[in-house]
Order: structure tokens, then sequence, then C-alpha cells
């Protein structure tokens, strides 16, 4: 698995890696590093994971036509997550992995306008219509979540909460994984959970 | 199909999803209805199988206990009830879908999902409204949608079932054949190495036939646990089968038992078609 992430973050940038019909077997691993990547955000600028190094940063994959999605979004769960965090000075790059024409594909200036309607507060919404960064890191899901360490290593992956719903009532009560993991990480302590199985609708590459 | 009394689409679910062009259809994919296996209920301290009856859309399906890598399994809230005291979803085992480097474990078509309800002491057997709920189902093609259904499980003024036919009873029994069931004529076991699942079966009865390892394979109950793309590879022992498989990467760091079914297409047992053997593998 060690070289498989090194030839990952070596190549991530100038190749498809990983076939489509092979993301359960793929992806990133606890405490390892993980994929460099370079993707646009919805205004074009251009964003380089390795350049936020020093950073706590989050991964949250997007699809805002996904139920489970918009459990999270309808409630304002995930604008109050990157709101909060972002005081913090996380980094929170929400990532579009959809192809044209797939569900949840967006044009940037579309990105840009449901954004602003949904009062999202990510630190960049990047936009990655080839799939080759969901693919890297195996975001079989919408929402899939990482949290990664200053120095790039991965400290949480997975579901966002323990409440495997697409019912907006079920936001509250729901113990949440990612804000969990910040938390521990801001204080200076280790991870509790680090992994629990991702749900939602599937990434449509 | 009289009983089904809310239809499913409720005006919630419309609502809620209006901005979705794709959900504001008055049409939900699935259409649900209570049935029965019986024509009236029977004694107190015996038990009433109630049906719940899916009807699918070409092209979408639904999901079972273990969804697998997205989606959820259909769920129900029943009201509390005198007379019937229903239990937990008995799951008919389900199909394997591969779709875009994802595996998902469900139904397609129809199904019927199987609820045992404990009949209690209770005077009154002709309640109109014998037992209601509210089921929420996730219908997933290219995407998915939550639909959901309020439903009432009716009796007539003699205390007959509205829910039951010949027909539904054939459901429920042709159902009730798709459960997983245990047997002592099989012993198991596992082990885990290296991020790999090998899980041994044996046969403890010389009755049955050693099953082709071709229509093997495991549906885990729970997620989280095996890598559900990942293929498995099924072999032939001296007295019964090897199934090795790629652990998940979800997996905790302590796992004492696997548990799930063992689907095989010949069956499992020597007198009479067991396709789904239950079973929980110690982990070594």
């Amino acid at each position: 698995m060690k070289t498989f992430i090194t030839t990952i973050f070596a190549l991530a940038l100038t190749a498809t890696i990983i076939s489509a019909g092979n993301i359960g077997g793929s992806g990133v691993e606890i405490g390892e590093s993980v994929p460099d990547f370079t993707l646009p955000d919805a205004a074009g600028e251009v964003h380089t994971l390795s350049e936020y190094d020093d950073k706590y940063i989050v991964l949250e994959w997007l699809n805002h036509d996904c139920p489970f999605v918009r459990k999270h979004y309808d409630t304002g769960n995930m604008q109050k997550l990157q709101a909060r965090y972002g005081e913090k000075d996380v980094v929170w790059f929400t990532i579009i992995s959809s192809a044209p024409g797939k569900q949840g594909y967006l044009e940037p200036d579309e990105a840009l306008a449901i954004t602003r309607e949904k009062e999202a507060k990510p630190f960049a919404l990047l936009l990655d219509p080839e799939g080759d960064v969901g693919r890297a890191y195996g975001a079989v899901v919408t929402p899939h979540m990482y949290v990664i360490k200053p120095g790039g290593t991965l400290a949480y992956m997975g579901a966002i909460d323990d409440n495997p719903s697409a019912n907006p009532d079920d936001v509250e009560g729901a113990r949440n994984f990612v804000s969990e993991a910040l938390d521990n990480l801001l204080d200076g302590r280790s991870v509790e959970v680090t992994t629990r199985q991702p749900y939602g609708c599937t990434v449509k590459y | 199909m009289q009983t089904l009394v809310g239809h499913s689409g409720t005006a919630i679910a419309q609502t809620l999803f209006q901005a979705n062009p794709e959900a504001s259809d008055p049409e939900n994919r699935v259409d649900v209805t209570f049935i029965t296996e019986e024509s009236r209920i029977s004694e107190s301290g015996e038990t009433l199988w109630i049906g719940v009856h899916m009807e699918i859309q070409d092209g979408w399906h639904v999901y079972w206990r273990n969804p697998g890598d997205s989606g959820l399994p259909t769920r129900i809230n029943w009201e509390a009830n005198e007379l019937l005291d229903p239990g937990d979803i008995h799951w008919p085992y389900p199909s394997r879908f591969d779709e875009d480097g994802v595996t998902t474990y469900g139904y397609s078509d129809n199904v019927t999902l199987l609820v045992p309800a404990h009949i209690r002491e209770s005077t009154d057997r002709t309640t109109a409204q014998l037992l209601s709920a509210d089921l929420n189902w996730l219908v997933c093609k290219d995407i998915c949608l939550p639909e959901s259904a309020q439903l009432v499980l009716e009796t007539d003024s003699d205390g007959s079932l509205l829910s039951f036919s010949e027909s539904t009873r054939d459901k429920i029994r042709d159902s009730k054949s798709r459960l997983p069931e245990t047997s002592e004529s099989w012993s198991a076991a596992a082990s885990l190495e290296n991020e790999t699942f090998k899980l041994t079966v044996i046969s403890r009865d010389e009755n049955v036939i050693i099953p082709d390892p071709e229509t093997i394979y495991f549906f885990p109950y729970k997620q989280g646990v095996i890598e559900h793309t990942s293929p498995q590879r099924t072999t032939r022992s001296a007295d019964g089968l090897e199934i090795e498989m790629q652990a998940s990467r979800y997996l905790g760091s302590e796992i004492s038992e696997l548990q799930g079914l063992l689907y095989s297409e010949d069956g499992w047992l020597g007198d009479r078609m067991l396709n789904a053997l239950e079973i929980t593998f110690p982990v070594n």
C-alpha cells in the first residue's frame, strides 16, 4: 500500500491512475500521507493541497441533489461546521466529482450561485469533473468526509455522523465524527474515531 | 389493494423535494402495501406474519438490511397497538448490484419484507384500523430518492383481514422461503490476516451436497466489515468451502465475529431448498 500511495502522490496531477471499477480497493489510509492534487475552484482560482500543508484540512464530497447531502445543507448543519472551523483556520475544501451530465455536476458559475444560495462557507468549492481526485481518495458517496493533519497525514475518513439516514430530523442528536475529530486535534489530542463506514448517494463519476 | 390507505407519495416527501425535478413527480417509484398470510387474526400468543410488499419500478432498487457501499435499509415505525406487537423486519436474501465501482445489496422488481407480529391478549379484534405504520425507504437508480408511505392494516366488521388473498399468502410463503436460516449441518470459522478474511464452512452432515463454489456469495449483515466491491474467491476443500474476501478499510481494530448470510444457488440442505444460510463466523 505504501508504494501505491507514493505512486498516486507522484502521478495524481497528471494522470488518471485508478479505474472506475476499482474505487473500493483504492483510496487512502489513516496515518498515511494523502495524495496531493491541484484543482480549480468555482471562481477559477487554482488550489494545490500541499500549499496548505501547515493547516488542518477537511475534504467534503458534494452533490446538492443527493438527499443525504440535502439533509445536512437544508438543516444548515454543513454550513455551520464550515463556518465554525473556518474561524479556527481549518481549510475546508468541498469537492464535486460528478461527471458532466451526471447528477450533481455544476458549471463554475452554477457552483458559485448555489454556494451563495445555500450560504455555504467552505474555504473553496473545488471542481473535479474528471473524478481523478475523488477516485484517488476512494470517495464513494456524498457526503464522504476526510480530515487531514498538518503535514498531510490522514486523521479521519468516512461518514459525517453516526446516523445513516436521509431524514433532516436525524441531524440533531447524531454524533458528528468530523467535528469530533477536529475538536480532538485542535485540543492537541488524538482522534478517537478515525474511520466510520460512510453513508450517502454514490459519487456520480 | 384496498388496504393501502396512504398512497406512497406523501405531501411531506413532495414538499421536501420540490426543488428537485426528479423528485417532484407525484408518482413514487415504489408502491407499498401490507399483505398477510392469513385471513383472520389467530389466537393470542401466536404470530401474525405481516408482509410489506414493495413493487419497484424498472431500473430502480431498494435496500437490504446492509445496503452495502451506499443506500439505506427500509425503515418502519409502528404505532403502539393493543392487539399486535410487531417485531423487527425479517429480510429475504438480497441481490447484489455492481455499478460505477460501488457494490450495494437490495431488491429490484419486487420484494416482500416480513414482520412477525405477536398477538396479545385483547378482546377487540374487529377494530377497523388494526395497526398503522410510517414507512420510509430510499430508492435508487443512477440517482437516489427518499420515499415514504403511511399504511394501515385493516379488518372488516366480522374481523377478516382486508390485506389477505390467496396471492398475498403465496407472496409471503415465497418470501419466507428466501429468509436466511441457521443449520446444524454446517460449521464455520474465520481468520483475518493481511486485511483478508478467510471463511471456512465445513459440512457436518453426510447427506448434504457441497454446493458449487461458483454460485457462493457472502452478504455481511453489517457495513464496514468487508470491501463490498472486492471479489470473493471461493474454493472447494475436502469437506466444505473456503471463501476469501478483502477486509473493509472501515473495519475497526477489534472484530470477534463475522455474521451474515452465505448464498448458494444450489442450496445448503439435503432435504429441502435453503439458499441463504445464516452463519456467524468466529474470527481468530
